[in-house]
């Protein structure tokens, strides 16, 4: 594929904002990002995002107040605003915290407004600090409920996770150091894409490794340097991988991305992809590329993205060329209903119209 | 009734939500006053999938037509669709009571009390019972029974029913956020308020079937002897042609889908030059895509074959097909479809066209498969309140809810004068 994916970053609410405000920052500009927000001076502050203000008429400016009901319906009469945002964009990588009311009602909007566009998206989502007390803990949660199975890509952190080491640190370290860990993940395939290495893959395919992976997924970081990098990277990386998936279910698909500077050495990256594949099932599909930039330089980054839902079929027919009327199935075996996979079939004397009528009739048409 | 009353017509589709505000002059045809139209999200097949997305292009329709009009909107006639909606023709018969054959009041009664206690089939709602006309064993066709002699008094009737009230639903949903007001009755099916517009005099009497081509379903209305003879509607629609290009061609996005279906597409194969192109409009991060054109036609034309097929089925079921032979004329955004009306005059048999309207609104008469079935619903929803305004309030309900609808002659369009609308570009 000639064409470069035009990645947009989009931080939802007063968390998701300063975090995609951030990380722009850090990529100096490179990497788009816009904020939305119905708090209008927080969205105000924020210099390195295209800002776009919603809710004139529900929250007066002034943030949803803990109510994602109230951002929802701001979002969707703002949808146009939305949809105007997304164009032009190949991926969106989402940005929202839970804990308070915009990033949630945000949300499953934005995801609907992609979804209506075939925009993939990647979704970064970060739950409150436990301190932050019951009720937060349980908007979050109400939140990712609310979300399904929207959206393709979703990573869910907590902020303890993201500063977990850290005991003495002030706000503001564990600030940066959050939106580091958030940074990895959030940039990888930006920068796969932007700054590819001499293992690489090209835009099709990672378009394609994008589309194919569905729901929680995990992320593991790391960026070690000095002369232990290598063995200190997979140490920790190990850990991750080892430790409990929780609800997920084993690991289909992975995605590796080693970055570095001029100095990366190659027997560093195989000896990293071949330890991290051999800590998978053997079965699982595993795709590696690698980045080079001058600011990695005198470091050993990789960021693992692990996906417990792959869809082989849309993988396998990125793959393939198309040249012929095959019939696309899911894993039932059953042909695809296309943008009726989510309504209830509507058989008529039992026969499913939603089926496109040239697979169900079996006809042979020349797709080439 | 006192002048100018204003009435407020709504209707929820798929693809789009229309507000209508009328006008209805002391003696006087309906005029258009007001339009509103937003785009839909969150239905799907003509049903509320996802509610949370309804409200704003129902409410952005209500506000154009608020605006337009410079009238406030409360009470609402609905026009519905359903995807699974049909009709049968019933028949009530009570034994004349007097000597000499004279119909009285308590032989209308009867029928009354017979007609009150109608049930759909099993497992269905009624949506509404249409009262056609009466007949004796003298005289086949009457509205006024009164005037008749026989031995049997016969009422025709045709009942519309669906798997469930659609409207409840809807209201429901809609009244408490839009303000707004509306009931089971106040309500309008789609194919008929299209086969009210669409469908002239001469077709209405000699035979002639229209059916409404929607994003989420297809709907249709047939008449005979002037009046409705059937109706139904099938959950399959414009969604349903887009998302088989989608799926035959993955051109990167649904919307594309649309598109190259609108700019391309063609239901007949006839015409196509088989080693021609087309260009699918290009998507960020994807390469230029062109397709056959004979294949993006042949996957579209196995579609609408096969729906047009349906509806076929279901008239030659419901035993009114041979009635229809004056002709069809096609509605709805999906007879826009380039080679439709050969594709349906190849599967029905008899001469197709597109709707026309002459209401004197540019904007409908511009782009009457758009506005035919809106405008029809205001049609419609006129009869029905003159109907409740001129009603006599001791008589009985159905008397109210009478076939004036259908049996006489609709008012005159309102091309004749000059609209007092604003119309809308």
């Amino acid at each position: 594929m000639d064409e470069t994916l035009e990645f947009r970053l989009f931080g939802l609410g007063g968390a998701g904002g300063k975090i995609a405000d951030e990380i722009s920052r850090s990529t100096e500009g490179r990497l788009s990002a816009v904020a939305i927000d119905t708090d209008f001076a927080a969205v105000s502050r924020l210099g390195s995002c295209q800002q776009i203000r919603i809710g004139q008429e529900q929250c007066g400016g002034l943030g949803a107040g803990g109510d994602a009901a109230t951002a929802a319906l701001a979002a969707r009469n703002a949808r146009n605003a939305i949809d105007r945002s997304l164009e032009g964009v190949s991926v969106a990588l989402v940005v929202a915290g839970l804990g308070g009311g915009t990033g949630a009602g945000l949300l499953p909007v934005l995801l609907e407004s992609a979804a209506s566009g075939n925009i993939p998206t990647i979704v970064f989502l970060v739950k409150p600090f436990q301190m932050e007390g019951v009720e937060r803990l349980r908007m979050a949660g109400s939140a990712l409920q609310s979300i399904g199975s929207m959206g393709g890509i979703r990573f869910v952190f907590s902020n303890d996770e993201l500063v977990a080491g850290a005991t003495d640190i002030t706000v503001d370290e564990a600030f940066r150091r959050a939106t580091e860990k958030l940074a990895a993940g959030v940039t990888l395939l930006w920068r796969l894409a932007n700054r590819p290495g001499y293992l690489h893959l090209d835009t099709g395919t990672l378009l394609s490794i994008i589309r194919s992976g569905h729901g929680s997924a995990r992320l593991f970081s790391v960026r070690k340097e000095g002369t232990d990098r290598l063995r200190e990277a997979w140490r920790e990386l190990s850990e991750g991988l080892a430790s409990p998936a929780g609800e997920s279910s084993r690991p289909q698909a992975a995605l590796v991305g080693i970055l570095g500077g001029r100095d990366l050495r190659l027997h560093e990256v195989g000896e990293l992809s071949h330890s991290v594949t051999a800590s998978l099932p053997s079965d699982a599909v595993v795709e590696l590329s690698t980045a080079l930039d001058d600011s990695f330089s005198g470091a050993l980054s990789a960021v693992v993205m692990v996906f417990d839902r792959w869809d082989a079929v849309e993988r396998g027919r990125a793959l393939a060329e198309s040249g012929s009327s095959q019939q696309l199935r899911d894993s039932r075996g059953n042909a695809m209903s296309g943008r009726f996979d989510q309504a209830d079939e509507t058989p008529i004397d039992g026969v499913n119209y939603d089926e496109p009528t040239y697979q169900r009739l079996g006809m042979k048409i020349d797709l080439s | 009734m006192a002048k100018n009353e204003i009435i407020s017509v709504l209707s929820v589709g798929t693809a789009h939500s229309v507000a209508l505000v009328g006008e209805i002059p002391e003696n006087g045809a309906v005029q258009l006053r007001g339009i509103g139209v937003g785009e839909m999200s969150g239905m799907r097949k003509a049903r509320m999938s996802n509610p949370d997305y309804i409200e704003p292009g129902v409410r952005t329709a209500l506000q154009q037509a608020k605006d337009s009009s410079g009238c406030d909107i409360h009470d609402v006639y609905l026009l519905v669709s359903h995807g699974d909606v049909r009709s049968e023709l019933r028949q009530f018969s009570v034994d004349v009571e007097d000597s000499d054959g004279f119909v009285s009041d308590a032989d209308v009664g009867k029928l009354q009390e017979m007609c009150s206690r109608l049930e759909p089939p099993p497992g269905r709602e009624l949506l509404a019972t249409n009262w056609l006309y009466y007949s004796t064993d003298t005289a086949p066709k009457l509205i006024d029974p009164k005037v008749a002699r026989g031995r049997k008094l016969t009422l025709h009737v045709l009942l519309v029913h669906a798997p469930e009230l659609v409207t409840d639903s809807l209201l429901d949903f809609l009244e408490p956020r839009l303000d707004l007001f509306g009931n089971n009755d106040d309500v309008v099916f789609t194919g008929m308020a299209g086969a009210l517009a669409g469908l002239d005099e001469s077709l209405r009497k000699d035979g002639a079937l229209y059916i409404d081509f929607g994003a989420g379903s297809t709907s249709w209305c047939g008449y005979a002897d002037n009046h409705p003879v059937c109706c139904g509607a099938i959950p399959i629609g414009g969604d349903h042609v887009t998302n088989d290009v989608f799926s035959a061609f993955r051109p990167g996005s649904s919307k594309a889908a649309e598109r190259l279906k609108c700019d391309h597409g063609r239901a007949v194969l006839s015409g196509i030059d088989p080693a021609a192109r087309v260009e699918v409009a290009p998507e960020p991060g994807r390469r230029s895509q062109t397709v056959s054109h004979r294949a993006l036609a042949q996957v579209i034309n196995a579609r609408m074959d096969e729906t047009l097929r349906l509806i076929r089925a279901r008239l030659a079921e419901d035993g009114t097909l041979d009635r229809l032979g004056a002709g069809i004329v096609i509605g709805g955004g999906g007879a826009l479809l380039d080679g439709l009306d050969e594709l349906v005059e190849s599967v029905f048999g008899v001469r197709c066209r597109r709707v026309k309207l002459r209401t004197g609104i540019r904007l409908f008469d511009e782009q009457p498969e758009l506005y035919a079935t809106a405008w029809g619903g205001l049609l419609a929803a006129s009869k029905m309140f003159l109907n409740e305004q001129e009603a006599n309030p001791h008589e009985p309900w159905w008397k109210r809810l009478f076939a004036k609808l259908f049996t006489e002659t609709p008012d005159a369009p309102a091309g004749t004068e000059s609209p007092k609308t604003e119309e809308r570009a």
